[in-house]
């Protein structure tokens, strides 16, 4: 089966795609133009969103120093050892997810450090892309950096429950004022 | 797949290599390695127990609010996971900056101070000097810290500014701020006694 592959906006069914499927993994991948200076850090994340498209909680930022959200479904994978290859990875139990959880936002945010963070200027060739557990690769949407360049966060796509499926939308929408704005958006506080 | 910047091969080290490692430890599996041990005897409830999330709960220390305040009477706060290591943490000095130091450990046990930093995957200073005046600590790599000890000989006031604006006000006479790190969550110790110099707080924090 050929990957379907998104532009913004469009969406696709994740139950349809993999249907046998009860674990996806969601890879991020990114290149950082080299300079000499520091370097712009991408942080990729995942915000677990209740039925007002909010984080249900603080504790439900899925990240590196977050590592499993409080049901367990959706974990960050330290050390990319899924299968896929990816820079990031974020294991999705789909079956695990409760019932008050709507939606999961993708997000990757540059980290806002006070000595030159970099926005997305910085970055090329980012992708958020929808594996199954053998890392076969079933979604993926090259994010446009050229229109997000300068941001610095970017809700790259979402999972979201539509009836009994689950199914994965490109959003691809910029934040100028970066992870700040993101948590606002969002609901949780930094 | 090995970062660029990682450690060169045949385990020759340098200042910078330990930290620069882009992803935090593997977590142990399990079903092999329990990440905490269980406290009820009954195996039935055991089983049940979530695994802790909350440091700053376990150990009894308060989390900073709205605003923090650090003195003897209310020496520690925590800070949340998010709040851990989403940006930097800037330390502000109001007084005399001159004298000021800092001691770091990484988790992989090297130290050094402000003389000699490592340098993050960012190409960015574990810690460096501001311009406010005061210092600035990267929190992109938080997990590969055990602590860091600021010494004020001279402050008057301290300041801790996290990512949202809060403040931690710590009173004088502050002499030493200390930062660790545990289970993700950062830990702000205030520390008053009375050091003659920087070899007096290597000594007594065992650096």
């Amino acid at each position: 089966m050929s990957p379907v592959t998104l532009i913004r906006g469009a969406n696709a069914s994740v139950t349809n795609l993999l249907p046998a499927v009860s674990n996806v993994t969601v890879g991020f991948s990114w290149t950082v133009v080299q300079s000499n200076g520091p370097a712009t850090e991408v942080v990729a994340c995942a915000i677990v969103c209740g039925q007002d498209g909010k984080a249900v909680s603080g504790e439900h930022v899925v990240f590196f120093n977050q590592m499993l959200s409080p049901d367990e479904e959706v974990a960050y994978d330290p050390d990319g050892s899924l299968p896929g290859g990816d820079l990031e990875q974020i294991d999705v139990s789909l079956a695990k997810i409760p019932s008050n959880v709507m939606s999961i936002a993708l997000v990757l945010y540059v980290n806002p450090d006070l000595r030159t963070p970099g926005t997305f200027d910085g970055v090329r060739d980012a992708v958020v892309r929808v594996l199954d557990r053998s890392g076969a690769e079933a979604l993926r949407y090259e994010i446009e950096t050229k229109d997000v360049g300068s941001t610095s966060a970017v809700v790259a796509a979402e999972l979201y429950r539509r009836g009994n499926e689950w199914k994965f939308r490109a959003v691809g929408q910029g934040y100028a004022g970066g992870v700040r704005d993101v948590a606002k958006n969002y609901g949780f506080t930094l | 797949m090995s970062h660029p910047l990682s450690p060169a091969p045949g385990g020759r080290s340098t200042v910078v290599d330990g930290f620069l490692r882009r992803r935090p430890p593997r977590r142990p599996v399990a079903a092999n390695v329990p990440a905490a041990t269980k406290l009820s005897l009954n195996p039935a409830a055991a089983a049940h127990e979530p695994a802790p999330r909350d440091a700053a709960a376990s150990y009894g220390v308060p989390r900073v609010q709205a605003a923090g305040h650090l003195d003897a009477a209310h020496p520690m706060l925590a800070l949340t996971r998010l709040q851990s290591a989403v940006g930097s943490l800037q330390v502000v000095v109001d007084g005399d900056a001159a004298g000021c130091d800092v001691l770091w450990e990484l988790d992989d046990n090297r130290q050094g101070s402000l003389d000699r930093v490592p340098l993050d995957a960012g190409r960015r200073p574990l810690v460096s000097p501001d311009k406010t005046p005061g210092f600035v600590l990267g929190l992109r790599h938080a997990q590969a810290l055990r602590r860091v000890v600021f010494w004020f000989p001279g402050a008057t006031t301290v300041s801790v500014v996290l990512l949202d604006g809060t403040v931690v006000r710590c009173d004088h006479p502050m002499s030493v701020l200390a930062v660790y790190q545990l289970e993700g969550e950062l830990f702000l110790r205030y520390d008053a006694d009375d050091y003659a110099d920087v070899s007096e707080v290597r000594a007594a924090y065992g650096f």
